[in-house]
């Protein structure tokens, strides 16, 4: 089946097409769940909502851009909603540095635990970063997209940047006891 | 030892990140999708729905039984308010784009680099207090400077596309926003189809990020310029794709969810209006009408008769007035027809006045037509000669050899005016009630008709029906509620007679049966 007849057969609603297609995509899709997401109890549950989206608003895909990225889109979409309201609220921090810096050794650090700690900044910080540095939002689309100004976002962003670097330099210090650092 | 940037550890390690979910998830999709497909069976009914919708509305609006309040008509006005300021927003769009796309590459540089001040300006507040503000303005400047050199550098086109991505975007923040305030209005479910399908659409202009993530993941060695640059590149042509295309999808699909919207919320107002205890439908309803017992209402010599009912059609409106949470008090007006059929008769002409004269021939219960005078029936139904006529007429030859076989068609029209309560024993979205009540006969048409194989001669009408009589009406009903407002009915409703006749010979019983269905509209 092409990707056409996918997307066809899933906006008639054909269940064989829809599991298709989430065996497709869930992959990638529970990535970016687990990325936006506190947890993966709220990851899966995101995705589940997401799904039930992209399965409503299939037929409004006009197989113009990819397809993959339109499913992160709504995605992404789908999980701002619940996070947007408290995303929202921030006050303008005064700390606004561009680039944040760790040691490159920092590198072997597993993703799980990157993931781990993205997932445990609050929700504006958490979305601000994913948005921004892995996912290429500028801040005038995060700002439209939480409702706030760009001051914040960027304030945000620099927030999360440094709460980050804390994280892995304590992650780090604490490996580097049993790992001495050259 | 070197340090790396935290956006690009970060981005390095979650490049293509993916993750296989646990199967549960795909079981509640099912299940999801599931009672979405049941909730679809519903579509049989929007056709019919849709009109009394329309109905609902149009009586709403010139509404007889109440006073439309202010209220609903400011919400509904807002909601035209927002619409339009989201439509206008996509129109402001087109002008834009063209404009932008088509002007002097020169001007456009410009602007960009206004529009960046201007932005470095308007973060600047937040940041004057502090001693790192002035590094932080020099460092946006610059970067913008150089940014526009290196724009510069490329095709014009580059620039004006970049521009163009740009205004429409803050259209787009006013649409997002406007349409956030309606979508908190409105109920969770909608809510979210609507706003989630709004956010798809607005962040269509974000789907070139999408892509330049993609892209520049190849080029982390570059200089931050470079990737800039690239970032901007990959903006721009998709930018200008993705704006066309919202632009196609926007404006129809828009139109038409407002629309839908403004009914949805317009329909939810009014159920939420306290006034709305009354309600009002028509009604139809396939009526059976026939006598218990036996005995005959036209003369005590069909009693032992066959009778067999008919089916009529009744029909009216019923009002109706919500007492209590559970219990209604209902009215209305119905035109209905009853008749029944007296089977094994004969008949067969008389020899002339002499017999109608004297009346020995005649039913006295029936006020016989000039035309008919001389027709003589006779039931057919016991060996018993309980003839109308003299015995000795009725074992004639003659007259037997001349009388045909038939039947006498006894039919009586009413205005019904019933008197009932309604009980709700279960009130869902499928509702259940018991009915039981009265109503008042107003006798408005009365005939007899003598039937003979294809023909019915009109013999007359009886005289012994009551002008007033009286049912007792107890039944059950099922609705369906489309809306709060709106829902369907079918009662089977069980109507014994009271006094239908005068003098009834024997122990005739009427009553009728019938499945009242109609559609009902809450005020």
């Amino acid at each position: 089946m092409s990707l056409e007849e996918l997307i066809k057969n899933c906006e008639k609603g054909n269940r064989k097409a829809q599991e298709q297609l989430y065996r497709d995509y869930s992959r990638v899709l529970y990535g970016v769940c687990l990325k936006y997401s506190r947890n993966k109890t709220e990851a899966e549950d995101n995705l589940h909502d997401s799904f039930m989206v992209i399965f409503n608003k299939i037929g409004q895909f006009k197989h113009k851009g990819s397809f993959e990225g339109w499913l992160k889109r709504v995605t992404v979409n789908t999980v701002l909603q619940k996070y947007r309201k408290e995303a929202a609220l921030s006050i303008v921090s005064d700390t606004i540095e561009e680039e944040v810096e760790v040691e490159s050794g920092y590198l072997d650090i597993s993703l799980p635990i990157l993931l781990k700690h993205i997932q445990d900044l609050p929700n504006k910080y958490r979305i601000t970063f994913n948005m921004y540095v892995l996912d290429g939002y500028s801040h005038s689309e995060i700002s439209e997209a939480l409702g706030t100004s760009i001051g914040t976002s960027k304030s945000n962003l620099a927030r999360a940047r440094m709460i980050l670097k804390e994280k892995i330099e304590k992650e780090y210090k604490q490996d580097s006891i049993s790992q001495p650092m050259e | 030892m070197s340090k790396k940037s935290i956006d690009e550890l970060f981005k390095e390690r979650f490049n293509d990140f993916a993750e296989t979910p646990d199967p549960k998830v795909w079981g509640n999709i099912e299940k999801s999708l599931d009672k979405k497909d049941s909730k679809r069976v519903i579509p049989i009914w929007w056709k019919l729905g849709g009109i009394a919708a329309a109905i609902a509305v149009f009586l709403y609006v010139v509404n007889p039984f109440n006073t439309v309040t202010d209220n609903n008509i400011q919400i509904s006005n807002t909601q035209e308010q927002a619409k339009d300021s989201t439509d206008s927003s996509i129109k402001t769009k087109a002008p834009n784009q063209e404009g932008y796309t088509h002007s002097d590459s020169q001007k456009n540089d410009v602007l960009e680099t206004e529009q960046q001040v201007q932005e470095n300006v308007s973060n600047t507040p937040s940041y004057v207090q502090e001693n790192s503000s002035s590094k932080e303005q020099e460092n946006n400047t610059s970067k913008s400077a150089s940014k526009n050199k290196i724009k510069q550098q490329f095709s014009p086109s580059n620039d004006a596309l970049v521009q163009e991505s740009q205004k429409p975007k803050t259209n787009t923040d006013l649409t997002a926003v406007a349409q956030n305030n309606i979508q908190d209005k409105s109920n969770e479910d909608k809510g979210l189809v609507v706003n989630k399908e709004e956010s798809a659409v607005a962040t269509a202009n974000e789907s070139k990020n999408g892509k330049t993530i993609e892209q520049n993941s190849g080029t982390l060695t570059k200089t931050p310029q470079e990737k800039n640059m690239n970032h901007e590149l990959g903006k721009n042509v998709i930018a200008e794709v993705a704006q066309k295309e919202l632009l196609e999808a926007k404006k129809p699909d828009e139109k038409k969810k407002s629309i839908l919207d403004e009914l949805e919320k317009e329909k939810e107002v009014i159920a939420e209006n306290k006034s709305n205890k009354w309600s009002v439908g028509p009604n139809v309803a396939p009526v059976y009408f026939n006598g218990m017992g036996e005995g005959s209402p036209i003369h005590s010599s069909f009693a032992p008769n066959s009778k067999s009912g008919d089916v009529n059609l009744s029909y009216g409106v019923s009002v109706a007035y919500e007492v209590s949470k559970r219990l209604k008090v209902r009215s209305g007006v119905y035109k209905v027809d009853y008749g029944y059929n007296t089977n094994e008769i004969e008949f067969s002409s008389s020899l002339g006045s002499s017999f109608a004269s004297n009346g020995d021939a005649q039913i006295s219960n029936i006020n016989y037509k000039s035309t008919s005078k001389s027709i003589v029936v006779q039931s057919t139904a016991s060996e018993r000669v309980n003839s109308l006529s003299t015995p000795s007429f009725a074992s004639d030859a003659t007259a037997k050899s001349a009388a045909l076989q038939g039947s006498l068609t006894q039919q009586f029209g009413y205005i019904e005016v019933p008197f009932e309560l309604n009980y709700t024993v279960l009130d869902k979205k499928f509702g259940v009630n018991l009915i039981g009540g009265m109503s008042s006969l107003f006798l408005v048409n009365n005939d007899i008709l003598l039937n003979s194989g294809d023909q019915t001669t009109e013999m007359g009408e009886a005289n012994n029906i009551n002008s007033v009589n009286f049912s007792t009406n107890f039944g059950f009903g099922i609705n369906y509620k489309f809306t709060p407002k709106l829902q369907f009915n079918v009662e089977p409703l069980f109507k014994y007679q009271l006094n239908t006749f005068s003098n009834s010979a024997g122990n005739f019983q009427p009553f009728s049966v019938g499945v009242y269905s109609g559609i009902n509209f809450r005020f």
